[in-house]
């Protein structure tokens, strides 16, 4: 198990250095990927399937679709090569400084043996399951069997005016998509008297267009 | 359980080395004689006429947005599946809600014609 | 019997009280009718959008003054989720009336920009919602969803000139350092619970309490990202440099909103989470720091960088950097003089700047905003009352005597004071004698007599919903400033109803 969980590190972490380091944009999207999937095994080793579950159909599935499209997007082959100067020294130093002292303090904060991973007060969570009967028996540990099961019962209690507020985030999300990507020919367009005086008239030029080289 | 997975791997072992395995025999035993037309890109046969590397239009990009959206509603009921029955009706109408705020979205959208292509 | 029968199942469990979210339920149901709305309404009735979400507005004023009533024993809902206390109403109020404001001025707006679309309203409920629900946010998620609401709302809406690429621009700069700043918040809150345990702030606080008399450094390492995250909303210096850009390219109606709802509610949550959950002393002693650092540098950086402005909309941006410092005192300060100074700072401060950005709204004519200075000169002569009224918010926001703002910075100096904070109180009145320059100078512009071969900025006329949201700011600012009992009172009961323990 801890042989699995080094080996599927090491592969998000050399895989994040190739999102970085990559020339391509696309190469850096596939080490992105690859990058989630170590990850996402990490957190099926670890027990918790529905982060590995979300880890993978909305990272790996969604969000990198919507990268590949938005480097498809911008235009692909101007892309500024890696170099290596000050600047590149200075984040270097502080990315390596910001992860060392991080695991330092972590070292302390966080357990971890044969049985699995437990952070040392996640569970304590007062009446997690508040309301309602569920099995509590696997209550202060993250790594039993049933995970899916205790997001669910933590969703629907503690979270639950979190998980009803994001319905209406991916509403206003939804409108904003829509918005700003309007159309060549809206048939929504304001139509008052002032439209024809206002500033640039030439409301319907804004779509982004597709360029033919 | 972890053990539970075990068949995954196998599967995951099995198919990558299927895959291994047919390539190192193909390059085995397979000719070699690259040529100029064997190294452009292929198009339905047609010979490619341009750069495949252009802009794409927005559309894809909006397109892809509203499947995160939706996406991540589907997401939620994974977990809301497996407990449903100890949720009884609470479940089921707080479900209801979030489902129906995301078919107002889906209307809303569908009305503003963005779903359209042209 | 049957359907009776049935109640009881339908029942939601204990710990769900939808009643404490009255007021954004409301506001939610109207953000979702007018989103329908608006696939139905023919473009030369939009202005139709802007009667209904006012009316929607006016329905969650009135059940927030309902609760208000109700909540005279503050609690916590949704399993500890949300605070059902007076505190949340009294800026869920602030809120309201400054969303009703800005909806009256925006129509006529948005027909002079060609802009009139009706996504503008649904949004702008939508960002309302989400303040709401960050002013009684009760638990780590709820802030940070809150946030996320009110900001995708906002970029979209600063970004709501398409044709426009200041807006753009705005939009595209405040959607990356926003991204940014939601990042370092939710690694504070990653942090906080780890170390803690807990989301809900209560059991935070409880957990802090009883861990010992030690401090962990990740706790602090995410004490400190959670402010960087929420400074970024307030525009604290040195998280400000957004402000100005967004604000001038913006749509002035969407600054005018932004530049006070925002910040209202990015310090209800910054004075609920500091104040009141981490305020334990072994915490506080090292959070104060930079929280100290931060308010003076935000009034020293606003006022500072206001004096060097040729535009007005950049001028209020600074202006409102500074006065989110002189506010940051009544955060360093624990005392509840200090919560219920802040209330009143805000209320003031929400008063007279949605009455100065007014005035660059209502008298914007169909090409340039009214923004530089040279568009102001003469402004008296021409329109008098705007002029006065303009007048007034200034000398409101510079802290004069007759007016909301003196008092507003009285009670927040007075409350440093009052705690031994005197370098405090003493940076906030010499910053704000360095502001008096700027704002006396916007105001001599209004009066003096442009050349006569010089065109003068071609002003608006005003509407009758312009000039009523300039009456009401002016009134508002005037009768806050000399019956200074009547909010003061509110705002005390506020401070005193804020929950404490679940």
């Amino acid at each position: 198990m801890t042989g699995i969980i080094w080996v599927a590190g090491g592969l998000a972490a050399l895989s994040a250095l190739g999102v970085v380091f990559s020339p391509q944009p696309l190469y850096s999207a596939l080490s992105l990927v690859l990058s989630i999937g170590a990850l996402a095994v990490i957190f099926l080793v670890l027990n918790a399937q529905f982060l590995f579950v979300v880890q993978l159909i909305v990272y790996a599935g969604a969000v990198m679709v919507l990268f590949v499209f938005i480097i498809a997007l911008l235009s692909p082959d101007r892309e500024e090569r890696f170099r290596v100067d000050a600047r590149f020294a200075i984040g270097v130093t502080f990315a390596v400084g910001v992860t060392v002292a991080m695991l330092l303090a972590a070292r302390n904060g966080i357990t971890f043996n044969g049985n699995g991973f437990r952070a040392q007060q996640i569970g304590q969570a007062s009446d997690p399951y508040h309301g309602f009967a569920f099995d509590q028996s696997d209550n202060g540990l993250v790594n039993t069997a049933g995970n899916v099961q205790s997001v669910g019962g933590q969703l629907f209690t503690t979270f639950l005016l979190p998980f009803e507020i994001t319905s209406m985030l991916l509403l206003v999300s939804a409108i904003g998509a829509v918005y700003l990507t309007r159309r060549r020919r809206d048939p929504n367009a304001p139509v008052r008297r002032e439209r024809a005086l206002a500033r640039e008239p030439q409301l319907e030029e804004d779509r982004i267009e597709v360029e033919v080289r | 359980m972890l053990s539970d997975f075990a068949p995954i791997l196998v599967f995951l072992a099995v198919c990558v080395a299927f895959g291994a395995g047919v390539q190192a025999l193909a390059s085995w035993f397979g000719p070699r004689r690259p040529s100029a037309a064997k190294d452009l890109p292929y198009e339905c046969g047609i010979v490619p006429v341009e750069s495949a590397r252009r802009r794409f239009s927005v559309s894809f990009y909006v397109t892809a947005m509203l499947f995160i959206i939706f996406d991540v509603e589907s997401i939620f009921l994974l977990p809301w599946a497996t407990i449903v029955r100890q949720l009884k009706v609470f479940g089921v109408v707080e479900m209801g809600v979030f489902i129906a705020a995301l078919l107002i979205g889906l209307i809303y959208v569908w009305a503003k014609g963005a779903l359209r292509w042209d | 019997m049957t359907v009776l029968g049935v109640l009881p199942v339908l029942a939601p469990p204990p710990g769900i009280d939808i009643l404490g979210l009255l007021p954004e339920v409301i506001l939610a149901g109207g953000f979702i009718v007018l989103m329908m709305l608006d696939l139905v309404t023919a473009p030369a009735q939009r202005g139709w959008l802007a009667v209904v979400s006012v009316v929607a507005v006016a329905g969650a004023f009135g059940a927030t003054v309902w609760c208000w009533f109700d909540a005279a024993t503050p609690r916590t809902v949704y399993f500890g989720a949300f605070a059902y206390d007076r505190f949340g109403l009294f800026i869920n109020a602030i809120i309201l009336v400054s969303t009703a404001l800005v909806l009256m001025i925006t129509p006529q707006y948005l027909n002079r920009r060609g802009l009139h679309y009706g996504e503008y309203y649904a949004l702008i409920l939508g960002a309302a919602t989400g303040m709401m629900l960050l002013a009684g946010a009760g638990s780590l998620m709820v802030i940070f969803l809150a946030i996320e609401l009110l900001s995708i709302a906002l970029y979209i809406l600063s970004g709501f000139n398409r044709t426009e690429p200041r807006s753009q621009e705005a939009a595209m700069k405040y959607l990356l350092l926003g991204g940014f700043a939601s990042g370092f918040l939710l690694f504070g809150m990653a942090l906080i619970y780890g170390e803690t345990g807990h989301t809900q702030l209560t059991l935070i606080a409880a957990a802090i309490t009883n861990g010992g008399g030690t401090v962990d450094p990740l706790l602090m390492a995410g004490i400190a990202l959670l402010f960087v995250g929420l400074a970024f909303k307030i525009s604290a210096a040195p998280f400000h440099t957004w402000t100005p850009d967004v604000y001038q390219g913006a749509p002035t109606s969407v600054t005018t909103f932004m530049s006070v709802t925002t910040k209202v509610a990015a310090f209800a949550a910054l004075i609920r989470v500091f104040s009141y959950t981490f305020g334990e002393p072994l915490i506080y002693d090292r959070w104060k720091i930079i929280v100290y650092f931060v308010a003076i540098a935000s009034m020293v950086v606003g006022n500072v960088a206001a004096l060097r402005q040729t535009s007005l909309k950049r001028v209020l941006g600074y202006s409102g950097i500074a006065q989110g410092g002189y506010i940051l005192i009544g955060v360093v300060v624990l005392t509840p003089a200090a919560t219920w100074g802040s209330l009143y700072y805000l209320a003031s401060y929400a008063v007279a700047n949605i009455g100065a950005f007014a005035v660059i709204t209502v008298m914007a004519n169909r090409g340039e905003d009214l923004d530089s200075y040279a568009s102001l000169r003469g402004l008296a002569f021409r329109r008098p009352y705007v002029a006065a009224a303009m007048g007034l918010f200034l000398l409101s926001l510079g802290g004069f005597p007759p007016t909301a703002g003196f008092f507003a910075k009285f009670f927040v100096f007075a409350a440093a004071i009052g705690a031994h904070e005197l370098p405090l109180a003493l940076w906030g009145i010499g910053t704000s004698a360095v502001s008096v320059f700027y704002y006396l100078r916007v105001g001599l512009l209004m009066y003096t007599r442009p050349q006569p071969d010089e065109p003068s900025y071609n002003w608006s006329r005003t509407s009758l919903s312009g000039g009523g949201v300039l009456a009401l700011t002016a009134a508002g600012t005037l009768v806050m400033g000399i019956f200074v009992t009547l909010v003061l009172n509110i705002a005390v009961s506020a401070q005193n109803g804020i929950v404490l323990h679940g």
